[in-house]
């Protein structure tokens, strides 16, 4: 039996057993889903020990978040990935939907003590992990995370 | 397996939504919810500080932390905290945001130090030194089925949201005395009345320290002086304060 086959026959038994079948499909990033974006361009304003955090605000506004004891502002905003459609049946009746897949945008910006521009990111949070947890990451500077347009200063 | 959706019981939503057996399940989701909420509900009546929970507050590594809520329905005083029956359900919820959920309030079980400060409204959390972000659901005789349900975390980020900030240290903080008021829509197929927030009256905030003193000293001998820390209410929009948990501080 080649793959494909397989592949198949074990989707038709997980429908018959389950009665559920999930379908995620990829789409292009075009719809906000929550926050505003924060576009690469935007940030060249930002300059490593000489932006401060007023000309920060006076750019891009209030932060959604302010983590206060590490001195780190974050926006955030939700885009959609993909959109997931679910079937589910049994017996005489059943269901089916779809929901938005997220991929969730943030951008970081830390301040030294003179509340001057330290580093900034632009990144992605992965679905799997915890919003604390990442932000502990990204405090550490963690080689794992995957970060675009990472900044520090030098 | 064949999928009837010209059956008589599906009907079509928006939104590419189909069928019944989704609004069954979430029927079921909502009373299953419903019961365990209503189960810790009932238990916080009964649950009084630990041994642990002292010895943490006595050490400075928590806080008690004492808010009041005074509630009224239709402008007659209600004891905001009723001992649920089988035809009265709690009028109230918290949900408490933390830094681990990034401010997000999470359903979170309040206490009592006694029966009859229940009956006057006081409630108390143990919280550790940190920002937090209390939800007040209520005065709604559905708390527990809305909170139970599937998008119960709709309702709980939509709810009316204070600050709360415990320095280090601290033992014994007074956050405030809620006011609330409800409106009654009438009464239950067994008698439990209907109550709903009146959404006319802004929930205010308001100071009765002395109040405060007296209880906290009687329940907690030696812990120290109260302080008195006013909650601060947030609205969307505003940015969310997070600090670093102790074992974690980014100093």
């Amino acid at each position: 039996m080649n793959s494909g086959a397989f592949a198949l026959s074990f989707l038709s038994v997980m429908l018959l057993l389950e009665s559920c079948i999930l379908l995620p499909i990829p789409t292009e990033e075009d719809k906000i889903l929550a926050g505003r974006p924060v576009t690469e361009a935007q940030l060249s304003f930002l300059v490593p020990k000489i932006t401060t955090r007023e000309e920060v605000v006076e750019h891009l506004g209030n932060p959604d978040i302010i983590w206060e004891d590490a001195r780190v502002f974050i926006y955030n905003w939700e885009m959609r990935q993909g959109i997931l459609f679910w079937a589910a049946g049994a017996y005489y009746s059943g269901g089916a939907g779809m929901k938005d897949i997220t991929r969730h945008h943030l951008l970081l910006i830390q301040f030294d003590e003179q509340e001057k521009v330290q580093r900034f990111s632009r990144t992605t949070r992965p679905l799997a992990q915890s919003y604390a947890d990442f932000l502990r990451g990204w405090l550490k500077g963690s080689p794992s995370q995957s970060e675009a347009g990472s900044h520090r200063m030098e | 397996m064949s999928f009837k959706a010209n059956h008589p019981r599906c009907r079509r939503r928006e939104g590419g939504s189909i069928g019944t057996s989704k609004g069954v399940w979430a029927g079921l989701l909502r009373v299953a919810g419903a019961a365990v909420l209503l189960i810790l509900a009932g238990c916080v009546s009964q649950a009084v500080i630990t041994e642990a929970e002292r010895s943490a507050v006595n050490a400075g590594d928590k806080a008690v932390v004492l808010l009041n809520v005074q509630c009224t329905t239709d402008g007659q005083p209600q004891e905001a905290f009723i001992q649920p029956t089988f035809t009265r359900e709690p009028l109230f919820l918290f949900g408490v945001g933390t830094f681990e959920t990034v401010g997000e309030p999470r359903i979170a079980a309040h206490r009592y130090l006694s029966e009859e400060t229940r009956r006057a409204g006081w409630i108390y959390f143990t919280l550790s030194p940190g920002v937090y972000y209390l939800a007040v659901l209520g005065p709604d005789s559905s708390v527990i089925s809305s909170a139970g349900a599937l998008d119960s975390q709709k309702y709980l980020r939509d709810a009316p949201r204070w600050r709360i900030d415990v320095p280090e240290k601290a033992r014994l903080i007074y956050v405030g005395t809620l006011q609330t008021a409800g409106k009654s829509h009438g009464e239950l197929l067994f008698g439990g009345e209907i109550i709903r927030p009146d959404g006319g009256n802004e929930v205010s905030l308001r100071n009765d320290q002395r109040l405060a003193r007296d209880i906290l000293s009687e329940h907690f001998q030696g812990a120290g002086e109260m302080q008195t820390i006013l909650m601060k209410r947030w609205h969307r929009g505003d940015p969310v304060i997070i600090r670093s948990q102790k074992q974690d501080s980014a100093r």
